[in-house]
């Protein structure tokens, strides 16, 4: 790159920029991105995309396999299910709800972890201790028992499972923000500012958060992955979303009763979901390089 | 040595009793009467009421209702299944070893392919190897457990027919329940072609265990590939391989220890990952376990095996984690040094 320089000054671009640069070198990774911009726009587009409304019933096209199919119909692309509704139309709006609940969830728990996770890295003592091995213990329960009990306690339904798998992520995000607190609290340029009388808000926020951000980003990817793959699972075992409202995995759940018919019916929201999950764990893993490209330089 | 042990018992003791404090609190939340929650007894006969009152102590302080409530869990009155009238206590031990069972033939098959295809990855990092294992670990990963053990469903069970769909061994063999464990029930069982249940069984589970254990095989691997990679780049391992030691020598003595040493701690968070997905899978492939039974109990709204199954299920797990720890813990010899590796 040629720029003009008059002092001899070097280039040198915003941390975040040098992350986008070494993320941009990869291939694998840019790839990944792509293919999430495009189930992302796939699901944010589905009212203008759609070819028709999730919920019509054509009861003159039940089970129709894909347009590929000799038996398939142009009208449809993806065919239909048992009730006659159109698959890809279906998928589109399913993808919205799913990764719509996913981000939710993900943005919940960071903002809770992230909060207590700080306290809990700058708590010392036995008020820490305690905090810290109870909160590791919990973040062994699993996500299911959780989202059992809550359903158990309020009913089944989309917004139940979302809090249950929020409660389930919240853990996970308080113990990476803990470790990396703590770890940081005996460095000196947190020592420094707490010699010209920072107050512990503001040592957070002007020194460990833009640190943390980035970590974060990353374990937001990762817990975004898990949320995905939870929702749909929940929904697969009835939990979830129920029967009207498309969600990936209530519709793999919905194609099981006629699956050795039209194997399309669960294979297709099984593929969206796979697709989701990939791209989100590629960009993750290609950030996670691309952060320790940076930081080791 | 000791006070570490000592530690972490407290640490099981304090979060076994607000598990306890959690599931009665349980009993309380759930919908309907808390009696019946706890008890599983529905009735309208006031003696009945007042002596199930009496017996889990429900309408005294909340200390002697608590203590009440762990001394009738130690003596293994759990109360009965709404549903199904059967002993909670013994439901448990029936669905439980199958869980555990289903679980450990996952785990068996997650470290038999994740270790090796880990360990050659990190050896040949960056090169075409390295990159198709990531890749297959990566997609294995991304793939969501109920898909993958319905594609092995209809491609195995119903278009090549090779494995049976469902259950832990053919309803022809009359395996009394004795453990619990189909496998160890066999050879104690009498009367039977033990080697005729013996390949049944292992038929059964083939497909079940592989499901879950490819998810974590996936995990596995990049964990270990990511630690041995960072291992290959100490510089012991330099000095090492500048005295001339063989690269067999090198990896088998040096490398291979110290890289599974700090995946161990992240292994262990991989436990709940593995349950959760056995939990899924039993419901698939109707595997008699604590996910079937769960998933039955929330279906049939049976609040009081609910109760337990989440007590149960919990304190396995969390008891799995803790005990995971305190290993690491003991045989790493640089203690209080948390998980610094990362995938």
């Amino acid at each position: 790159m040629s720029r003009f320089s008059l002092y001899e000054e070097e280039f040198h671009p915003a941390p975040w920029r040098q992350t986008w640069h070494s993320f941009k070198e990869d291939h694998v990774s840019m790839i990944g991105f792509i293919l999430f911009l495009t189930m992302v726009s796939l699901a944010l587009l589905a009212p203008l995309l759609a070819p028709t409304s999730p919920s019509v019933q054509n009861t003159d096209a039940l089970i129709l396999p894909p347009s590929w199919d000799t038996a398939g119909s142009i009208n449809f692309i993806l065919g239909t299910d048992a009730l006659g509704r159109d698959v890809l139309s279906r998928l589109m709006y399913a993808s919205r709800v799913t990764f719509s609940s996913a981000l939710t969830v993900v943005l919940i728990s960071l903002l809770v972890g992230v909060t207590v996770g700080t306290l809990a890295g700058m708590l010392r003592g036995i008020r820490s201790s305690v905090l810290n091995h109870l909160l590791d213990a919990l973040m062994a329960i699993p996500t299911l028992l959780i989202a059992i009990i809550i359903v158990g306690i309020f009913g089944v339904g989309l917004l139940n499972t979302i809090w249950a798998i929020t409660l389930a992520l919240i853990p996970q995000f308080i113990h990476v923000t803990r470790n990396y607190v703590s770890e940081q609290m005996d460095n000196d340029y947190i020592r420094a500012s707490k010699l010209d009388g920072a107050t512990p808000f503001q040592i957070f926020y002007y020194s460990l958060l833009p640190n943390l951000s980035e970590m974060l980003v990353v374990q937001g990817t990762l817990a975004m992955s898990i949320a995905i793959i939870d929702i749909s699972a929940l929904g697969f075992l009835n939990l979830g979303a129920q029967s009207p409202t498309p969600e990936l995995g209530a519709m793999l759940a919905e194609g099981l009763d006629i699956a050795y018919i039209t194997p399309w019916n669960i294979i297709l929201p099984g593929l969206f979901i796979f697709l989701f999950v990939l791209a989100i764990n590629i960009v993750g893993d290609g950030l996670r390089a691309a952060l320790r490209a940076r930081t080791s330089r | 040595m000791m006070a570490v042990i000592i530690r972490y018992l407290l640490l099981f003791v304090i979060t076994l009793s607000v598990l306890i404090c959690f599931s009665l609190a349980l009993a309380h939340m759930f919908p309907g009467d808390p009696l019946t929650n706890l008890s599983g007894v529905t009735t309208e006969n006031a003696k009945v009421i007042e002596h199930l009152a009496n017996k889990w102590a429900i309408d005294t302080n909340p200390i002697h209702y608590f203590m009440n409530y762990c001394s009738l869990l130690l003596q293994g009155d759990w109360g009965i299944s709404t549903i199904s009238g059967n002993q909670l206590a013994a439901d448990m031990a029936r669905v439980i070893p199958a869980t555990i069972e289903l679980s450990i033939y996952s785990a068996f098959i997650a470290i038999c392919i994740g270790v090796p295809l880990g360990c050659i990855a990190g050896i040949k990092a960056y090169t075409k190897i390295d990159y198709s294992i990531n890749a297959a670990s990566i997609i294995q990963y991304s793939t969501p457990v109920f898909w993958s053990g319905l594609a092995f469903i209809l491609i195995f069970c119903f278009q090549l027919k090779l494995f049976p769909l469902s259950g832990r061994i053919s309803v022809l063999f009359n395996i009394p329940h004795q453990t619990g464990f189909v496998l160890i029930d066999i050879f104690l069982a009498e009367n039977i072609d033990r080697k005729a249940a013996f390949m049944n069984c292992l038929h059964h589970m083939v497909l079940p265990s592989l499901a879950v254990g490819l998810v974590s095989a996936a995990a596995l691997a990049r964990l270990v590939r990511r630690s041995v990679i960072d291992v290959l780049n100490k510089p012991y391992i330099s000095a090492a391989r500048s005295r001339g030691l063989p690269f067999k020598t090198i990896f088998f003595n040096h490398v291979l220890r110290n890289s599974l040493l700090p995946v161990l701690p992240l292994a262990a968070i991989q436990i709940t990952t593995l349950i959760t997905n056995a939990m899924i899978i039993e419901v698939l492939f109707s595997w008699p376990g604590v996910g079937n039974f769960l998933l039955q109990a929330i279906y049939q709204q049976d609040y009081s095996a609910l109760r337990i199954g989440m007590l149960v299920v919990s304190t396995l797990v969390i008891s799995l984690t803790i005990f995971a720890d305190l290993l690491n813990r003991i045989i790493d010899p640089k203690k209080g040094s948390v998980s610094d590796v990362s995938i």
